[in-house]
């Protein structure tokens, strides 16, 4: 917690230049003269703490106005401050957990220098959509204030918008249940009966695992929150009671309670009012797929055919346009691994925000960062770097490639 | 004005052919690309004052004489002009070296036995061991290598956003060749004009077969190319842009998984020297990937050369403009194959 309770203190003394400046005026800093011109272009920022985070801006000359006793005005011109955020590997798995998909993992190996990300314009309007919530208190007008979705092209870098926008949520005192993919949180251990509701399956390996993770990162958290609803449960006889918080809930999980808790759990979760809540699911069109276990005693499904429904904790989170989470939201990524079709049946276009490719300066910022970790020696000339771009169509992950096997 | 045309455009293809030409073969055109520029920047000039690529002939001087390691004091005595209130103010500090001074300005100061001393006993401290003498003679005699920090054009410098051409920088018309040519030769490719008296009398035998006047290709700020190859064909259409490049409908990396078949519909492109300039959308169909790849190839090269026949020499250079007539040879009767025979059986 300690590492939490730092860098939400750093946060509010950053000043990001651009959009997130005024996001957090909105929420921290009112009533302050600030008439700051960032001058420092290309300036490496270092600031020095126990928590050391390096934020390297490329951004382009902002000027903030704001008045006396009046809210902070939003800047009209709103200009993109290019970023890394450069976190090492342990600050990582604090924030977000131990797991991660192959595909960013690799990269991140490749490199062997921390867990660097270029903060892009589709991160800033998630966090912009988020503390747009935030001040709305979480109040469900319409569909589109319930969720959103993250699509693109396959190596865009949706999950890696999704993880930063988890990250800053983390950093600002959000409870964040981040779920870094969704086929293992499926597709994961055996299956037995449930008491609760015999139409689903209860997963104990999954969700003991995942308790175990989620109490380790978020236990400070958890002490503050209590308990809002009655229930007990029969293996144990643990009952809830006003005075215990969820952490007591959470740290009594044994293997074969593992799936009661979850789903206690999920109902606390609904109920949370101490601190805003944000769901976080990567892949997340593997819901609306059926999953891969099947009938054992008919062949004909090869093992193929059990719909997501039927999973207890698939089930709980499935629901995104409908959710009852009543003091949070939830924010879901895409991949390009699995059909997207049958998620575009149920969620409307409003919710779904496009994470576009690379531009050329993007490209830049990415070489003149693979050069400064040493992974290239040296960076390739103009022209080519234009033939790259051209080659990929601006797919970085394809460009990443390029850069590989032909420099 | 088609001479002009060739000569303006020879000349810059000839620039262009030194910094980036892909020949087919990817690695061969990065390697140029990257080395080139890079190693005529780095030379083995020493001098500290300049940087760039000079005929600077300076070389630094390591120490080798013994009076350099004398202190500056000293051989400002030894050198100048016996100005005596000159050499007055500047001695005071040192008091103890004030009673030699007189014989030191008329004979030497190597010459005094008490200086030597010191010259030599500030000689050997400096080089005690056998490792300095092996030192200052490579320090003479080889170069030194450059160290990582001194190369400093190993990464690309990221211009300003303001500066910078793709950042939010829209297409403008001076990106072409076209102004260059109507500053100077404005309506070149309209008709000549029209003498005041009737020409139909007069005779004409040189009467050119194509006419002067000729309707532009462009239609709407966009051209249109076509061509075949194997059993495939293309129809590429341009328009100035910011590089996107769309065949049927998808990205290039969607359509084309290979780097050698994108590679070759962006060729004419890299030697154009037009790469992210024009907005393209290619339509092929027929025959397989490989055909489609080089028909869409001829085709945008085609669509290149209707936008602007500047563009057309170096292409035609090469090779680009060459279209393969080769087809599949059709099978014969009696044989098994367009050639191969059945085997022969006796009898």
């Amino acid at each position: 917690m300690s590492f939490i309770r730092g860098v939400c203190k750093l946060s509010k003394n950053i000043r990001y230049t651009g959009s997130t400046h005024s996001i957090l005026n909105k929420s921290g800093v009112v009533g302050t003269t600030t008439t700051t011109i960032s001058t420092s272009k290309f300036n490496k920022t270092t600031i020095n703490n126990n928590n050391k985070i390096t934020y390297r801006n490329y951004g382009t000359e902002n000027t903030t106005t704001a008045t006396i006793g009046k809210e902070t005005e939003e800047i009209k011109t709103a200009e993109i401050p290019y970023q890394f955020l450069s976190l090492t590997t342990e600050q990582w798995e604090l924030a977000l957990g131990k797991e991660l998909s192959k595909n960013t993992q690799d990269f991140f190996d490749l490199v062997k220098k921390g867990r660097t990300t270029l903060l892009r314009k589709p991160a800033f309007q998630t966090i912009q959509w988020l503390s747009r919530m935030k001040d709305q208190s979480f109040y469900k007008e319409s569909p589109k204030d319930y969720c959103l979705v993250l699509d693109g092209v396959g190596g865009a870098g949706k999950s890696v918008a999704l993880a930063q926008a988890a990250f800053w949520a983390q950093q600002q005192n959000w409870l964040v249940v981040y779920i870094p993919n969704a086929h293992s949180f499926i597709n994961n251990g055996s299956l037995s009966h449930f008491d609760i509701n015999p139409l689903l399956f209860a997963q104990n390996s999954l969700t003991f695992n995942f308790i175990k993770q989620f109490v380790e990162i978020n236990h400070a958290k958890l002490k503050q929150i209590k308990l809002k609803t009655k229930f007990k449960i029969n293996l144990t006889g643990w009952e809830s009671s006003t005075d215990k918080t969820l952490y007591d809930l959470l740290s009594s999980a044994k293997f074969d309670t593992a799936s009661d808790i979850f789903y206690h759990f999920k109902r606390e979760l609904n109920a949370v009012h101490e601190f805003p809540v944000l769901v976080a699911i990567d892949s997340y069109n593997y819901f609306h797929r059926p999953s891969e276990y099947g009938d054992m005693y008919d062949p004909s499904s090869n093992l193929g055919s059990l719909p997501t429904e039927r999973l207890l904790a698939a089930s709980l989170f499935k629901d995104i346009l409908s959710h009852q989470i009543s003091n949070g939201v939830v924010v879901a990524s895409t991949t390009d691994v699995v059909p997207k079709r049958e998620m575009y049946k149920v969620i409307p276009e409003e919710n779904i925000l496009n994470v576009p490719t690379f531009s050329i300066y993007e490209l830049k910022l990415l070489i003149n960062f693979l050069v400064e970790s040493e992974y290239l020696e040296k960076s390739p000339s103009q022209e080519s770097i234009e033939y790259f771009w051209q080659l990929a169509s601006g797919n970085p992950r394809e460009l990443w490639k390029l850069l590989r096997i032909l420099h | 004005m088609f001479k002009l045309v060739l000569n303006n455009t020879i000349n810059s293809v000839a620039s262009k052919n030194s910094s980036s030409i892909s020949n087919g073969l990817l690695r061969e055109f990065s390697k140029l690309s990257i080395y080139k520029n890079n190693n005529n920047k780095i030379n083995n000039c020493k001098c500290t004052n300049c940087v760039c690529n000079c005929k600077c002939t300076k070389k630094i001087t390591t120490q080798t004489n013994i009076y350099s390691s004398v202190k500056n004091d000293i051989i400002k005595r030894y050198y100048s002009t016996p100005n005596k209130n000159v050499e007055d103010s500047n001695n005071n500090n040192n008091n103890n070296n004030n009673n030699n001074n007189k014989e030191d300005s008329k004979i030497g100061y190597a010459t005094s036995e008490s200086n030597k001393d010191k010259m030599v006993d500030s000689f050997y401290v400096n080089l005690r061991s056998k490792d300095d003498y092996v030192k200052m003679f490579k320090d003479e005699s080889q170069p030194k290598k450059q160290e990582k920090n001194d190369i400093f054009n190993v990464r690309v410098s990221v211009p300003r956003p303001e500066v910078d051409e793709h950042y939010e920088h829209p297409f403008q018309s001076k990106d072409l060749a076209d102004e260059y040519f109507n500053k100077n030769l404005p309506n070149s490719n309209e008709e000549q004009q029209v003498l005041p008296f009737s020409d139909n009398t007069r005779f004409s035998p040189f009467r050119p077969v194509r006419p002067r006047h000729q309707e532009s290709l462009v239609i709407n700020g966009a051209s249109t190319g076509y061509s075949k190859r194997k059993r495939s064909r293309a129809v590429a259409t341009i328009k100035p842009g910011n590089g996107e490049l769309l065949v049927n409908g998808r990205t290039i990396l969607d359509y084309f998984p290979s780097i050698s078949y994108r590679d070759n519909v962006i060729q004419p492109l890299v030697i154009t020297e037009t790469l992210t300039k024009w907005n393209i959308s290619i339509r092929a169909f027929g025959g397989g990937l490989k055909g489609q790849s080089e028909a869409s190839r001829r085709a945008l090269g085609m669509a290149l050369v209707n936008y602007d026949l500047g563009y057309r020499p170096a292409l035609k250079i090469s090779g680009l403009l060459k279209s393969d007539g080769r087809k599949v040879e059709r099978k014969k009767p009696g044989q098994l194959k367009a050639r191969k025979k059945f085997p022969l059986v006796k009898r």
